[in-house]
């Protein structure tokens, strides 16, 4: 994330045209935010016919590799952590986290869960048609990270001091402080690539049954649910745990005490 | 059908969907209201291909790649007193630089927001010049915008005094930049210059 964020802001620095990740790329070959592209479509009420291209591309690769845009790309679980408070996710959880066994009542748990991003989304999807040009923009917290930095090559490069630079990391503070729970349960990007990822086949997290201490010993350990921002629960039979929303944080498989999750390049 | 409809849609993720709809809905309402006055700035400048101003904002994502290209560094970003909604799109700031109409931001742009065109048919805005700002117009002596514009789009008047042909203008910017107001005349407050370009 870090890596991605310094190539930005570089990049901004030296004339590369890279620019922020909702339209990263060199010269004519760009990504495109897939939010952001339906957005514009929607204000515009036209397709830009070789957009399809780099929208399709981030369908695929969200299709077959799930949100690993969330987990190692996107600077707003980076941004987060620096925050104060910002541990507070995983080891908060333990404190409230009802252990239980898998007992079906979760499952339509986890559907429900899913519905306040999911509203963000149809909320993004609906304003930019009514008003023309894309309002989730104005307060993605992604947007505004980008521009804060950019904002600050600006002044280094020309000596222009400007109250972006306080506004736009303020926005920020604000929404990823107050809501904590950004990522997983309110960012309609993330409910967008969720939707993409149901298909997912790569980087799906496994667990080894042969070594999980609950199917092994019987305990009741459940360090995997416990760190994973999205309280996705892997010993749920696939896909019913919401494991479409995973974003390859790999903090399920750093917690387990018996090395028993892989993320397989593939999953047949 | 309908019971089931009803379990997969409850009235609980009704009223979230039916509130963050709301919210956003308010702050388009509150982005669009607040920023009518500065959408309407006759010094709103865009790039190449995006003078059609309602075609660009509704397709333009804010990735900064236009302003990063930009090897004339005139592009900048719109700031946050420009308005909610024109903050973090670019604009043509031509005290920094002017337009070569080199059309990478063109090439750049994700979107299509700014749409290719040719250099022969770029006109970005018009040059207009501020007479109470302007040195020839107060004293006289001064020929700099009439010397570089590379359009010759600026003549003298039987003063010496620059006049711009409308016509010819192509809202390169090279005029302002070369203007030497914010220096001669630095006791005089404000950033206008003696030629500014406005939106056509």
């Amino acid at each position: 994330m870090a890596g991605f964020l310094a190539l930005a802001l570089a990049g901004a620095f030296w004339h590369s045209g890279i620019g922020a990740f909702s339209g990263f790329g060199i010269w004519s070959v760009a990504a495109i935010c897939p939010l952001g592209f339906l957005e514009t479509v929607l204000a515009a009420r036209s397709v830009v016919p070789w957009l399809l291209v780099p929208f399709l591309a981030m369908v695929i690769m969200t299709a077959l590799y799930g949100r690993v845009f969330c987990g190692w790309v996107c600077p707003v679980p980076l941004v987060r952590s620096w925050l104060p408070g910002s541990n507070a996710s995983p080891a908060g959880k333990n404190g409230n986290h009802d252990v239980r066994l898998g007992n079906g009542t979760e499952t339509a748990d986890h559907e429900s869960r899913a519905w306040p991003a999911l509203s963000v989304l149809a909320g993004t999807l609906v304003s930019a048609s009514v008003f023309g040009f894309p309002v989730f923009c104005l307060v993605c917290p992604i947007g505004l990270t980008l521009a804060t930095g950019f904002a600050a090559v600006h002044l280094v490069r020309t000596g222009q001091p400007s109250f972006d630079l306080m506004v736009f990391p303020a926005i920020v503070i604000i929404e990823l402080a107050v809501l904590k729970k950004w990522c997983s349960r309110l960012c309609p990007l993330g409910a967008l690539l969720s939707l993409f990822s149901l298909p997912q086949r790569g980087l799906v997290p496994t667990v080894d049954r042969t070594r999980c201490l609950v199917e092994t010993k019987g305990s009741r350990c459940h360090e995997c649910r416990k760190g994973c921002e999205f309280d996705i629960d892997l010993k749920k039979p696939p896909f019913e745990g919401g494991i479409n929303e995973c974003n390859k944080c790999r903090v399920c498989a750093d917690n387990c005490p018996a090395k028993a999750i892989s993320f397989p390049w593939w999953k047949g | 059908m309908g019971k089931r409809l009803k379990e997969l849609i409850g009235r609980r993720s009704l009223l979230q969907a039916v509130t963050a709809t709301g919210l956003l809905l308010g702050l388009g309402g509150i982005a669009s209201w607040t920023s009518r006055r500065s959408a309407a700035d006759p010094y709103l400048v865009r790039p190449p291909g995006g003078q059609d101003e309602a075609r660009f904002t509704s397709l333009c994502i804010k990735c900064n790649r236009c302003t990063e290209i930009c090897p004339e560094d005139v592009i900048v970003n719109a700031g946050v007193r420009d308005g909610p909604l024109v903050a973090r799109t670019p604009r043509l700031d031509f005290s920094l630089g002017y337009c070569d109409f080199c059309m990478d931001c063109i090439v750049v742009c994700p979107t299509a927001a700014l749409l290719p065109i040719r250099k022969s048919e770029a006109k970005l805005g018009i040059a207009v010049i501020m007479k109470d700002r302007c040195i020839p117009w107060q004293w006289g002596g001064c020929t700099r915008c009439y010397e570089k514009c590379p359009e010759k789009a600026i003549i003298l008047d039987e003063f010496k005094r620059p006049i711009v042909v409308a016509d010819k203008c192509n809202g390169c910017g090279l005029c302002k930049l070369v203007c030497p107001t914010d220096q001669l005349r630095s006791y005089k407050p404000g950033q206008t210059r003696g030629i500014e370009i406005e939106r056509t």
